[in-house]
């Protein structure tokens, strides 16, 4: 099925991160549906808008705890606002270069868009999304895809 | 073309469905145009070409032996005055305009109605 | 005639026409008027120089005379002479030199006298010139004597008083014959100085008369020529306001349309004028000088940029008919996403037309036309996509419509319970395996019984769709490792199962509508029906529960190449508490009943049975006790040894156990999850979660399940219910 490509290589975007940057895997929750087209977020979440074969968006969301930890796997001392913003943001790319990689031209994907502290900016543009928990050492995270 | 007297056209089918060159051969109301031969694959056209030299030529693109476009580019190499209407599926813009680029003049999508063929045949015919 | 001078003129009023008479005019200026006038005026100075000339000789021959004269008279007076001797010699030689350079061809440029003075580089003088001479010299036989004379000419005598000597009396003799000679002499002069005069005169009133002929004729070329040139560049300025007119309207046309619109050359790059509403097509401003392969780059695929820059090359080979290559345009329907800057796409469709553009028959340009087809596309999509839906609803429609809207409606009720509650476990946090495994008996059992509701209903597209669900499920039970990533297609199945669910629920309300909207159809007998399960108190009635089983009974019966009938008794009872639960039981009881208890009918027949077996299913009201169901088939009952063979097999028990086990325990292993006596998975049975749900389901409501059984006779299971049903719906909620 189409759909479950799209959705693993964003999911894989987004593990391999964790992976390759703090070099201590992140592992996925099973994963669920939000029908109310609210699937919530957690304190930053990076955004990136998906338009071509497919339409939608697919954002990654993370509390401040697992990003705060993440920084510092990463050697970075500096855990500032501005600094955990960034890493988002850059967690989102590489979601985004992975779906690039994978689905070509067909699949426009955008700039990612990083949200802090205003969970209210981040609405799904359709009422049913999947939501993948992404657990990382005692931190959960969330990885949401919503396409059309 | 001169209006006088109307010399007539000689008119070569090339399609490898039999329904396609009968409806062509049927389909031709055009007084100018004589239908002189058809061919069902590329390799056969060419020779067929050579043999009755045609003055307009219907082409179809996916044959077997020798496919369209490259038969285009031989009966271009032939005579360049040839006129040729490709008559094909739409499914690839690209290989059709490949032939374009071969040197056919025209293209015709299938499916087609008679009047359709009838009218690329004249517009074919008054542009050259 | 006025035409005719108007056929002549026409073309001369043209610009260049009046360009060709200011050059006419100006060179007629220059032969008319500059070069005589030149001429002409040389000639007035010319002829005034001479007549200067002339005026000066014209006094000396009677300044000749009179010197004589008073020599002659101052001798006889004996007076002083030297002085008019003087005046002589000065005359004389004056004279002398004014007739010589009088009768000297003049050189080169000297003016053109006609007539009495002569012709270019003629003397002065003429035609009279050799009379002038020639009585000159006369003249100057007599004077040289008296030129030539030095001295005294007196000699003082006491007596006498001063007289003449000799070279006096020579001198006045000398004089005496001077005068006499140039009394004839110098007249002569004087007559033809006159003449000269005269004709020079008259020359000169000529030159000036021509001169201001020339002079008006010039005026009036040069007023023509004023005439002209302001019509021209009046007509200039025109022209030149005309085409900054044309040129503003272009530019109106280019910022007002609605088209994108440029042109290509020979190379595909963009020309400098394009419309303006290209860039807010393309929501960018540099297309000046842009190859046209950049613009595109970014917004189509590599594979239609390939083709479309053929295309348009092929536009310009002369071969090409335009019209015939109009449907091969790559371009006619382009999909581009434009980056609105906010994390989301703007996508819209555009179509771009070619079309060549000639000059004097030769192609110059591509002249190209985009323009917004996003309405139109839009449209036409959803035209497709409601037409290819009207088509499916068509489908499950003709399903829907088999069915009791009661039996349908609870259905819906149900499934979408159970979807809610397999995305409620699914949503549960998990991180390790066995956290992971837990969740699969659970989804199993949910959507095993959306799956037989299903398929009792005859709703095909859901039973396939729960089926692949549970297919998936039953993988996942065999995967040695689980994770989250196994999950995915479980959700995504799960996507597809809400999807579906919704659209019967929508097609559902909408015949509902229909229902209400036509008040006739009451009539019929399953409306009435209808009116009548209405009367029955609140909270009895029986939904269709026994007649969704009704249906799943006969279907099972056909799929599976059995006989049976159903029979039940004492549904109208079930408390609305025990609706669900009663209904799954029963789904899953009948079930089992005829794939597993039911003979083949021809078995049936040969241990002398009914051809067509029974499946009784009672609901009892048993008072303080609560409720009883009980499901008993006329089938060929358990078998304990072929349970131990199963359970054997799958590894429930070892050989040695089963060898201990009493009747009681055998059946106890029915129980089991993942235990069935049916070798291959049919959509019935086989999955071997049948009687494990029964028991799961009982337990759910806090009830519990015997069995009891006699060999090739009979089954019977008898499910007891508390009085008061356990909530079961609490984490459907959670």
């Amino acid at each position: 099925m189409l759909k479950e490509a799209e959705i693993r290589t964003f999911i894989d975007g987004a593990t391999n991160y964790f992976e390759t940057s703090a070099q201590q895997a992140a592992s996925i929750g099973s994963p669920y549906l939000v029908t109310d087209g609210n699937p919530g977020t957690f304190e930053y979440t990076g955004v990136i808008g998906i338009t071509g074969a497919r339409k939608g968006m697919v954002y990654f969301t993370a509390p401040r705890g697992m990003l705060t930890v993440l920084l510092m796997r990463m050697q970075e001392t500096d855990t500032s606002d501005e600094n955990i913003k960034d890493l988002v943001g850059e967690v989102a790319n590489t979601i985004s270069g992975n779906a690039r990689r994978d689905f070509g031209k067909n699949f426009v994907i955008s700039v990612p868009l990083v949200i802090a502290h205003d969970a209210d900016k981040v609405t799904a543009p359709h009422s049913r999304s999947y939501v993948i928990p992404i657990n990382w050492r005692t931190h959960s995270a969330k990885l949401v895809v919503c396409l059309e | 073309m001169d209006d006088g007297p109307k010399r007539s056209l000689k008119l070569m089918i090339v399609d490898d469905s039999n329904i396609i060159r009968r409806r062509i051969e049927r389909s031709q109301q055009i007084a100018r145009l004589e239908v002189v031969g058809a061919a069902s694959n590329g390799r056969e056209a060419v020779e067929l070409f050579r043999r009755t030299q045609p003055d307009v030529v219907t082409m179809d693109l996916t044959m077997p032996e020798m496919d369209g476009v490259e038969c285009v580019q031989e009966l271009v190499a032939i005579n360049s005055k040839v006129l040729i209407l490709v008559v094909s599926a739409l499914a690839d813009k690209a290989t059709a305009v490949d032939a374009i680029e071969k040197g056919a003049n025209g293209f015709l999508c299938k499916p087609f109605t008679d009047r359709q063929l009838n009218d690329a045949l004249e517009e074919l015919l008054s542009e050259a | 005639m006025n035409s005719r001078l108007g056929g002549i003129l026409k073309p001369l009023l043209t610009p260049a026409g009046l360009l060709v008479l200011v050059v006419i005019l100006g060179l007629s200026f220059v032969a008319i008027v500059l070069v005589p006038g030149f001429e002409l005026a040389s000639e007035v100075a010319e002829t005034s120089t001479a007549l200067k000339l002339l005026g000066e000789q014209q006094r000396h021959p009677s300044l000749i005379r009179a010197s004589l004269e008073s020599m002659r008279d101052r001798l006889g007076a004996r007076g002083y002479i030297q002085e008019s001797l003087d005046q002589l010699r000065a005359s004389n030689s004056q004279l002398d030199r004014g007739l010589h350079e009088m009768t000297v061809e003049r050189p080169g440029n000297w003016f053109a006298l006609t007539g009495a003075t002569g012709a270019s580089g003629a003397p002065i003088a003429g035609k009279h010139a050799a009379q002038l001479l020639d009585a000159w010299a006369r003249e100057l036989v007599v004077l040289k004597p008296v030129l030539a004379y030095h001295g005294v000419p007196y000699r003082d005598n006491e007596s006498t008083g001063t007289n003449l000597n000799e070279s006096g009396r020579d001198l006045e003799r000398d004089l005496n014959a001077a005068l006499r000679a140039s009394r004839h002499v110098l007249p002569q002069l004087d007559t033809e100085f006159t003449a000269i005069a005269n004709a020079l005169q008259s020359t000169n009133v000529r030159s000036a008369t021509q001169l201001r002929l020339v002079m008006i004729s010039g005026l009036v070329i040069a007023l023509a020529l004023v005439v002209l040139v302001t019509v021209l560049l009046k007509a200039r300025q025109r022209q030149e306001s005309s085409l900054r007119q044309a040129r503003q309207q272009t530019a109106d046309i280019l910022r007002t349309v609605k088209d994108g619109l440029f042109l290509l050359d020979l190379n595909l790059v963009i020309g400098s004028a394009y419309s303006g509403a290209l860039e807010t097509l393309f929501q960018r401003k540099d297309f000046a000088g842009l190859a046209f392969e950049d613009l595109l780059k970014s917004i189509v695929s590599e594979r239609t940029l390939a083709t479309a820059l053929k295309f348009v090359k092929i536009l310009w080979a002369e071969r090409t008919n335009e019209k015939l290559v109009k449907t091969i345009n790559p371009l006619g329907e382009v999909e581009v996403h434009l980056d609105a800057g906010n994390g989301k796409f703007d996508t819209r469709y555009l179509q771009f037309d070619f079309h060549r553009v000639r000059v004097d028959g030769e192609m110059t340009h591509v002249l190209v036309s985009v323009s917004d087809v996003t309405a139109r596309v839009d449209l036409a999509n959803e035209l497709q996509a409601s037409q290819s839906k009207a088509q499916g609803q068509v489908d499950t429609l003709l399903g829907i419509l088999h069915i009791d809207p009661a039996q349908l409606s609870s259905f819906l009720g149900d499934s979408s319970a159970a979807m809610k509650m397999i995305n409620a476990v699914l949503r549960e946090p998990a991180r390790e395996e066995g956290m992971f495994r837990k969740k699969l008996d659970t989804l199993f059992r949910q959507v095993h019984s959306v799956k037989g509701e299903a398929a009792a209903l005859g709703l095909s597209s859901i039973e396939s769709r729960a089926h692949a669900f549970e297919d998936d499920l039953k993988s996942l039970k065999e995967k040695p490792a689980l994770s989250g990533n196994d999950f995915l297609p479980l959700v995504i199945k799960l996507d597809d199962l809400l999807t579906h669910l919704q659209s019967v629920g929508d097609l559902v309300s909408r015949l509902s509508r229909l229902h209400i909207a036509q008040p006739e159809v009451v009539h019929t007998t399953t409306a009435v029906l209808e009116q009548e399960k209405q009367k029955q108190p609140e909270g009895r009635a029986d939904s269709g529960v026994a007649a969704t089983l009704q249906q799943l009974a006969a279907r099972v019966a056909r799929e599976n190449n059995k006989e049976a009938s159903l029979k039940c008794t004492g549904f109208d009872m079930v408390p609305e508490d025990y609706r669900r639960t009663v209904k799954d039981i029963g789904v899953q009881a009948v079930r089992n009943a005829i794939v597993h208890g039911i003979e083949a009918p021809a078995e049936r027949l040969s241990v002398g049975k009914a051809q067509q077996g029974m499946v009784r299913l009672t609901f009892q009201d048993v008072g303080d006790s609560g409720y009883k169901l009980i499901v008993e088939d006329d089938g060929q009952g358990l078998s304990t040894d072929r349970i131990k063979e199963v359970a054997l097999k799958k590894g429930f028990i070892t050989a040695e156990r089963a060898l201990s086990l009493d009747t009681k325990q055998t059946f106890a292993l029915l129980f089991q999850p993942g235990f069935s006596t049916v070798e291959t998975a049919t959509m019935d049975a086989g999955r071997g979660v049948g009687m494990n749900l029964i028991a799961d389901l009982t337990n759910q409501v806090g009830g519990r399940v015997s069995v009891a059984t006699s060999a090739g006779k009979f089954t019977r299971l008898t499910m007891t219910l508390p009085r008061a049903a356990k909530r079961a719906d609490d984490i459907e909620a959670a």
